[in-house]
């Protein structure tokens, strides 16, 4: 509702452009936005998670009690904001259930701890289900990626990297150097898959590996149902846009692909699939790799973190075009995570040396105008000209009486609007964190 | 709440009988009623009582004193289930923690505000920054900030995950008797006995509307002449969807307010056009469940009032002459209960 008071020129702005806040806790390596976008949550080098409040800035809960105890390698939140799902190079997964995030126990166990998951290596990064809480999918190092249901005892299956049959026929088209041996082959050299992602419906497991490969895995039958081939080099981030009708992929060959999916709940037929590139971004004088990308809510911008010391931008692309808009620039340092909160209109990323999260906004101007009711903000000065009534006199009782009888519009105290001046829904139920009201939380 | 001025010797129209709306002499007896009393809560002979509140989930009444005692009632049965004490003056604000109803903050002329846990009533902790008399309290839906005015003339943003202060809001000229937060948090509105209401933002805490009233049809809120008179404002609330807010003010009327339009969309008078509260800062609510929404408010010396939303006429009186100082619902207004300067607190419930 403070949006309809703003500035209407500052609120239509569709990307942020300010560094405006920088929190500091720990050395924070990845970072998520729940759903809603009113919390963040924030994986440590030390294993901990911390969790802010965005109204605030402040931190609600601090998950480390039993926890994981390596660098965080991923975070991602459940549909509803109660759960949290993280991965870690500690060879584990751990749910989170946020309703007992600050309840102590005697016994020193962890009350907000569902779950964990042990592997037998690290993990690169895990994906809860967008429906199922108790769902996800990961991603391991040197080894297949798995599917995790946790709706009972703890089911794990091992996804595959590369359908052997598939990848004959499709490998004669490939004039790659590895493309002419036998499928037996394949398996003599690395091939790994780095990244899964559900789809924004949890039908489809996309997975991307050190060979380029997208693999698409039905996340019911367990079966891919399709492959192809976007690079030749590792995928490092493969990231959906919120409508889910653009993947982002962006890979160690410097380049990040902008991919138009087909309809995949249309179009049942997974051969019949097209993956079309509608964009390469890339940087072609500094030959720039990218560290992570996110979309806009409306996938018409993406915006990337870059790699190496020389550089501390976040670019900002339109995706209509594939043209570069914007440099955002503030931090002292290379950015790794970067993350984009829809309904802030919010920015964030983490920084490599220091750990902090910086988070770009779009700035209101204060307006002086808004301290009292007859204050207007002009350009220039005006000729000032007496209305024929200003300094009328008026009978006070003849005012009222007018007053009162002008008041005869129907008003509506319930009906709360939809969305926001943004478009955004203003009716998003999601979990609120029960607050520790004796004990600061750090 | 209790008196925090003396009534305004300003310069004030007094109005005239013709000049009331001729809804105003509907008389009220002749309505069915709309409310029955569901049981009394009798007073405790030490000091008066400032204000009631009601728990979020509808299990909890807590009313407090002038003598700086807060007493919490189990809302079905009337029980007893928490005496508080520990402020050391009058306390003029209550407020339920939205998601736990085992939580209160109350607010004190002791300059402190304490956040308590009915349940083992023990206080969890003192907030202090205030430099006067703490007079209006209210927690944000997610319950993790605290938004509080004085009359220092400020408004201190709480982060309770913290328990420090985040900001202060220093944009008044004399006390702040108000505030309430729309329902997504992002506003803050707060009225002032400068005659201001102003909405600010929860997030930056700039100013970014003002609203007033003034008794003449020209004139501004910074003019210095003496035609001009902001009248004190004793309550401010939004509507339950945000879009306005209603206001008591000392000239003895309750305004209705399309705020982004910067107009009055619906005034309240009493019956027969008589003032509502000129001495007391009576609390309003909005009643919602029933079949047309009702606006209820108490009053220096009528009562409970209640009044039909849109055609502004008086559809029910409760409490018969009583100085009510504080309204509260729960649901929607299927309960209402209303606390009377004398110390009783009436509980009603809808027919």
């Amino acid at each position: 509702m403070n949006l309809a008071l703003q500035d209407p020129f500052t609120v239509a702005k569709e990307f942020p452009d300010t560094l405006v806040h920088t929190l500091q806790y720990g050395h924070s390596v990845y970072i998520q936005f729940n759903r809603k976008g009113d919390y963040l949550a924030s994986g440590l080098s030390n294993g901990a998670i911390v969790i802010y409040d965005l109204s605030t800035n402040t931190i609600v809960c601090v998950l480390s009690r039993e926890g994981h105890v390596r660098p965080i390698t991923s975070i991602s939140w459940s549909h509803c904001g109660r759960y949290l799902l993280s991965s870690s190079q500690d060879w584990a997964c751990i749910l989170w259930d946020l309703q007992y995030a600050n309840t102590d126990t005697n016994d020193g166990s962890n009350k907000a701890i569902v779950r964990r998951v042990q592997f037998d290596g690290p993990i690169w990064q895990a994906c809860i289900h967008p429906k199922k809480p108790r769902v996800f999918t990961a991603s391991l190092f040197e080894n297949d990626p798995v599917y995790v249901n946790m709706e009972n005892e703890t089911e794990i299956r091992t996804l595959a990297t590369e359908p052997v049959e598939k990848r004959t026929s499709d490998d004669e088209n490939e004039n790659d150097a590895d493309a002419d041996a036998e499928p037996v082959k394949k398996t003599n050299y690395k091939h790994m898959t780095l990244v899964t992602q559900f789809t924004t419906s949890g039908d489809y497991i996309f997975s991307g590996t050190s060979r380029g490969w997208l693999n698409i895995i039905d996340a019911n039958t367990l079966q891919t149902v399709h492959l192809v081939r976007v690079t030749s080099a590792n995928m490092k981030t493969l990231v959906f846009s919120p409508d889910g009708r653009k993947l982002a992929v962006n890979s160690s060959d410097r380049i990040i692909r902008q991919i138009n999916l087909p309809d995949m709940v249309e179009e049942q037929n997974p051969d019949l699939w097209e993956f079309e590139v509608e964009h390469r971004y890339q940087d072609v004088v500094n030959r720039l790799q990218w560290n992570t990308v996110a979309f806009s809510h409306n996938s018409e911008f993406l915006v990337a973190s870059t790699f190496g010391q020389s550089s501390q931008d976040l670019y900002l692309w339109e995706t209509s075009m594939g043209t570069l808009i914007k440099i955002l620039e503030g931090s002292h340092e290379e950015l790794i995570d970067v993350k984009w909160n829809y309904n802030k209109c919010m920015i964030g990323s983490t920084g490599l040396d220091s750990g902090s999260i910086y988070l770009w906004l779009v700035q209101f101007p204060l307006k002086w105008s808004a301290l009292a009711p007859d204050f207007v903000e002009i350009e220039e000065n005006e000729e000032y000209e007496e209305k024929e009534d200003e300094f009328d006199i008026i009978d006070e009782t003849d005012l009222m009486k007018r007053r009162l009888e002008e008041e005869d519009t129907q008003v509506d105290i319930a009906t709360m609007d939809a969305t926001d001046v943004r478009g955004f829904d203003t009716q998003i139920r999601s979990f609120v964190i029960p607050v520790n009201y004796e004990l600061a939380v750090v | 709440m209790p008196e925090l001025t003396e009534s305004p010797s300003h310069k004030k129209t007094r109005l005239s009988a013709d000049a009331q709306s001729p809804e105003s002499s509907n008389d009220a007896t002749s309505q069915p009623p709309i409310y029955k009393l569901k049981y009394t809560i009798s007073g405790k002979n030490i000091g008066s009582l400032t204000t009631v509140k009601i728990s979020a989930d509808s299990k909890r009444l807590a009313v407090a004193s002038s003598c700086g005692t807060i007493w919490v009632y189990n809302l079905t049965d009337n029980t007893l289930c928490a005496t508080l004490t520990g402020h050391s003056k009058g306390v003029s604000a209550i407020a339920f923690s939205p998601n736990d109803s085992s939580i209160l903050a109350s607010g004190s002329d002791d300059l402190s505000i304490r956040l308590w846990n009915v349940e083992t009533q023990k206080c969890l902790r003192i907030l202090k920054k205030h430099t006067y008399h703490v007079t209006t309290l209210q927690f944000n839906t997610k319950g993790n900030i605290l938004v509080s005015g004085a009359a220092d003339e400020t408004i201190v943003v709480w982060d309770l995950a913290q328990g420090n202060s985040l900001r202060t809001l220093s944009a008044h000229s004399d006390p702040v008797s108000c505030i309430s937060l729309s329902p997504d948090d992002s506003l803050i509105a707060s009225a002032s006995h400068d005659g201001l209401m102003r909405l600010f933002d929860t997030e930056t805490g700039q100013c970014l509307k003002t609203l007033v009233y003034n008794s003449t049809s020209h004139g501004t809120a910074t003019a210095s002449t003496s035609d001009v008179v902001n009248l004190p404002i004793s309550n401010i609330l939004f509507s339950p969807n945000g879009k306005y807010v209603l206001s008591s003010s000392l000239d003895g009327i309750i305004r209705l307010w399309d705020y982004m339009g910067n107009k009055v969309v619906k005034t309240y008078l009493g019956p027969e056009g008589a003032f509502i509260s000129k001495k007391y800062n009576s609390g309003a609510c909005f009643i919602t469940k029933t079949s047309n929404p009702l606006v209820a408010s108490g009053s220096d010396l009528l009562g409970l009032i209640l009044w039909d939303l849109q055609s502004k006429k008086i559809v029910g009186r409760l409490d018969g002459d009583a100085t009510i100082i504080d309204v509260a619902t729960s649901d929607g207004g299927s309960i209402l209960a209303s606390c009377a300067l004398t110390g009783t607190t009436n509980v009603y419930e809808l027919i």
